[in-house]
């Protein structure tokens, strides 16, 4: 298994080391529109081509997306999503929803999501799966879990931060936090 | 710090694309910084753990600190007169990336967790592990990717949008 990332035993770090950067991201972004070769991508993102080339090879080295072969003289290949990658979805649309409410300029979303299912433009929530109400940091307890190795380079442990069990003492950062 | 060739990139680019994904991470910056502020929600707020925690250069991890302050993502504040020293604090802008953080430790906890999701949250108020999904807020069912469709939003027409009328 790859190293640690520095930010230690965690599952965010660990997604953004996949992702890599940005690009990585709004390349995916551009695969969930349906955007699949090399010179949409290129069009779309205006960015250099050794840096797009670089940043698909990561994505498809990371199980993220499929490289596939369309034609055979030239050869040419189109990038697909894997399961991994359509997964990623929730990310974005978090992503996406945040921009819209903070960065949008006062423009309003250039895009919004239409939610086939029920015919209503949507905003995604955070919902408890057990319960379905939604889910804040000031609504939970951090506590570890079963994947917390049980030796941490110093420094990135942040057991002491966490609750060690489901309902014992700490894991509750915000009761320390001014609401600002 | 010198920035890296790929962060003025970054910085090139994003600013000029009408898309709430790509002007979120113009505010964010890079992924470093969404580290910064996770550890804001596990209750980080002094430069010191910051820098211990991420094991980045002091000189980065203030240039990153003062990227997230000067975007309204934390808030610095002075808790000591002498020697000055400051304190960083989630603004509600900066807790509203909690479905963004959520989003991305679940996904991590599904293709990067060998062993089990290193951290879990438990549901105050309903007592069990929470496993947050994303819903949608319409009819408050779960999302993926296909149920979805992009289409223009009130703001500008752009690139993206255009894209997503023709791949489609």
């Amino acid at each position: 298994m790859k190293r640690e990332l520095a930010g230690g035993p965690c599952s965010v770090a660990r997604a953004a080391d996949v992702l890599g950067d940005a690009w990585a991201l709004l390349i995916l972004r551009d695969c969930m529109h349906g955007v699949k070769r090399f010179d949409e991508f290129q069009r779309s993102l205006q960015v250099a081509r050794n840096t797009l080339s670089d940043r698909l090879g990561k994505l498809v080295d990371a199980g993220v997306l499929t490289k596939e072969f369309y034609q055979d003289n030239p050869p040419r290949y189109e990038y697909l999503l894997t399961e991994m990658g359509r997964d990623l979805f929730p990310v974005l649309s978090a992503i996406l929803a945040w921009g819209d409410k903070w960065l949008d300029g006062a423009l309003g979303a250039p895009v919004t999501l239409h939610h086939e299912t029920c015919g209503h433009d949507l905003e995604p929530e955070v919902v408890c799966r057990h319960c379905k109400q939604p889910v804040t940091d000031h609504d939970v307890q951090f506590c570890v879990g079963p994947g917390y190795p049980g030796v941490v380079t110093s420094g990135t442990d942040f057991r002491h931060r966490l609750a060690p069990a489901p309902g014992a003492d700490g894991g509750r950062p915000h009761a320390h936090l001014r609401a600002s | 710090m010198q920035p890296s060739s790929l962060e003025a990139v970054e910085r090139k680019s994003f600013a000029g694309m009408h898309c709430s994904v790509a002007q979120c991470l113009e505010a964010v910056g890079e992924w470093w910084s969404m580290l910064i502020v996770r550890d804001a929600f596990l209750g980080v707020t002094r430069f010191d753990e910051f820098q211990q925690r991420l094991g980045i250069s002091r000189n980065i991890l203030n240039q990153r600190l003062a990227h997230l302050a000067a975007h309204g993502v934390l808030q610095r504040t002075r808790y000591s007169e002498h020697p000055p020293r400051y304190e960083y604090r989630l603004t509600v802008k900066g807790r509203d990336l909690w479905p963004v953080l959520t989003a991305m430790r679940q996904w991590g906890d599904a293709y990067a967790a060998p062993d089990g999701p290193p951290l879990q949250l438990v549901h105050k108020s309903c007592g069990q592990i929470a496993d947050a999904v994303m819903t949608c807020s319409g009819c408050g069912e779960r999302l993926t990717g296909r149920d979805v469709r992009a289409v223009p939003g009130p703001g500008d027409l752009d690139d993206l949008a255009q894209a997503a009328g023709t791949t489609r």
